[in-house]
C-alpha cells in the first residue's frame, strides 16, 4: 500500500486531491490533511477587499502541500491564463487547474478554450491540469499540447451523482499515457472506489467532503474508499457473469434428483 | 484611483506599500496588479502611484 506514483514529475503517495470550496472553516484543513495523507490542495483566486474579514487559507495549508491554483472563473483562455499567472505569483507553485466556464447552469467546462489554455500555459513553464467534459479527442489533444494530466468530470460540479461519464472516460483512461484525475461529481465513497476501480490514477473531491456535517470524517471516508479501489484495479477486477456460479461446494449427498424441481428450463 | 474596483483618496498613498500598510494587508499571500499588470513583490516599495491607477489586490480562497 501507499505505493508511490508520479504525477507531473513529483513522486506521490496519495491518489486523492482535496478541493478546499465550501469549507465551514479553514481551520479544519490541517486536521483533513493529516488524517487522509492528502497531498494536493486546490485553491482560488479571488480580489481580497481590506474590510473582508476572511481568514488567510494559506495560514492553514501546512507548508509541505502542493497549492494548485483553479482558474474557476474564467469564461475564456485569456482569463484562464491571467488568473494562472497572478496564482503563480502568489503561491510560487506551477500546479495549475484550467477550469474554464462558459455556461452558468452546469458550470459546463469549455473544451476548446481549455485546450487554448493549455498551450499558452505549458509554454510559459506550467504544469497544467485542464478541467474538461470527458473527450477522447480532446484529451489526445491536451496529451499532445503538454497537459500534465486530464482531469475529466464524473458529473457536473456539485452534483453528487457520481461516475455518470463512465463510458465517455474510460477510453481517455485506455488511450493516453498521462494520469487521467477524475474531478467533480463524486458524492460518496462508493463513487471514489469506483473511479479507482475504473483506472483513474486519482481523484479531486471538493463538494462531497465541504459540506458533509462532519468534513474531516468524510475525507477519512473518501480516503479509504481511493485507496480500497485502487488496490482493487492493480489486482483486477473480475469480470461480470450472467449466471450464478457456486462460491460453496453443492455437496452429493442430497441425491434425489427426482424431486428436484428447481431446474430452470429453458 | 481605485482600489478593487472603489475610488480611494487618501494625499499619503504614494507607493503600493503605501497601500498594503494603510489597510493592513497579508503581505505574504497577495499579488498586485496595477492596470491589469501585476507588479512583483520587490518593487511594491518603490512603484510610485498616479490618481487614475486601477490597483486590485488578489489572493487565495477556498475553492475546487
Amino acid at each position: 500500500m501507499d505505493k508511490e506514483f508520479q504525477i507531473a514529475g513529483k513522486k506521490l503517495k496519495s491518489r486523492l486531491f482535496i478541493g478546499t470550496g465550501k469549507l465551514p472553516t479553514y481551520k479544519i484543513i490541517p486536521d483533513i490533511v493529516k488524517k487522509t495523507g492528502v497531498e494536493v490542495l486546490t485553491v482560488a483566486v479571488r480580489r481580497i477587499n481590506p474590510t473582508s474579514k476572511l481568514e488567510n487559507i494559506m495560514n492553514y495549508i501546512p507548508k509541505d502541500i502542493i497549492i494548485m491554483v483553479n482558474t474557476s472563473g474564467a469564461r475564456n483562455a485569456d482569463e484562464a491564463v491571467k488568473i494562472a499567472r497572478i496564482g503563480s505569483e502568489i503561491s510560487g507553485s506551477k500546479w495549475i487547474k484550467i477550469e474554464i466556464e462558459a455556461d452558468t447552469k452546469y458550470l459546463a467546462p469549455d473544451n476548446e478554450e481549455t485546450i487554448k489554455a493549455t498551450k499558452k500555459l505549458v509554454q510559459e513553464g506550467f504544469l497544467v491540469f485542464p478541467y474538461i467534459t470527458p473527450d477522447l479527442i480532446t484529451a489526445k489533444k491536451l496529451e499532445k499540447a503538454g497537459a500534465a494530466a486530464v482531469m475529466p468530470l464524473g458529473s457536473f460540479i456539485g452534483t453528487n451523482k457520481g461516475i455518470t461519464c463512465e463510458t465517455l472516460i474510460k477510453p481517455i483512461i485506455q488511450e493516453i499515457k498521462i494520469p487521467v484525475i477524475i474531478d467533480a461529481g463524486i458524492g460518496r465513497p462508493s463513487h471514489a472506489a469506483k473511479a479507482m476501480e475504473m483506472g483513474a490514477s486519482a481523484i479531486l473531491v471538493n463538494t462531497a467532503i465541504a459540506i458533509a456535517k462532519d468534513p474531516v470524517k468524510m475525507a477519512v471516508a473518501i480516503d479509504m474508499a481511493v485507496r480500497a479501489g485502487r488496490i482493487a484495479y492493480e489486482i483486477g477486477i473480475l469480470a461480470e457473469r450472467e449466471f450464478a456460479e457456486a462460491s460453496s461446494p453443492l455437496t452429493g449427498f442430497l441425491k434425489d434428483k427426482k424431486n428436484d424441481k428447481r431446474n430452470n428450463k429453458k | 484611483m481605485k482600489l478593487n474596483g472603489k475610488e480611494i483618496k487618501n494625499k499619503n498613498i504614494k507607493t503600493l506599500m503605501d497601500i498594503i500598510i494603510l489597510y493592513n494587508y497579508d503581505i505574504k499571500n497577495i499579488a498586485i496588479l496595477v492596470n491589469d499588470q501585476v507588479v512583483k513583490k520587490k518593487q511594491w516599495k518603490s512603484y510610485k502611484l498616479s490618481k487614475n491607477d486601477e490597483i486590485e489586490i488578489i489572493g487565495f480562497v477556498g475553492g475546487g
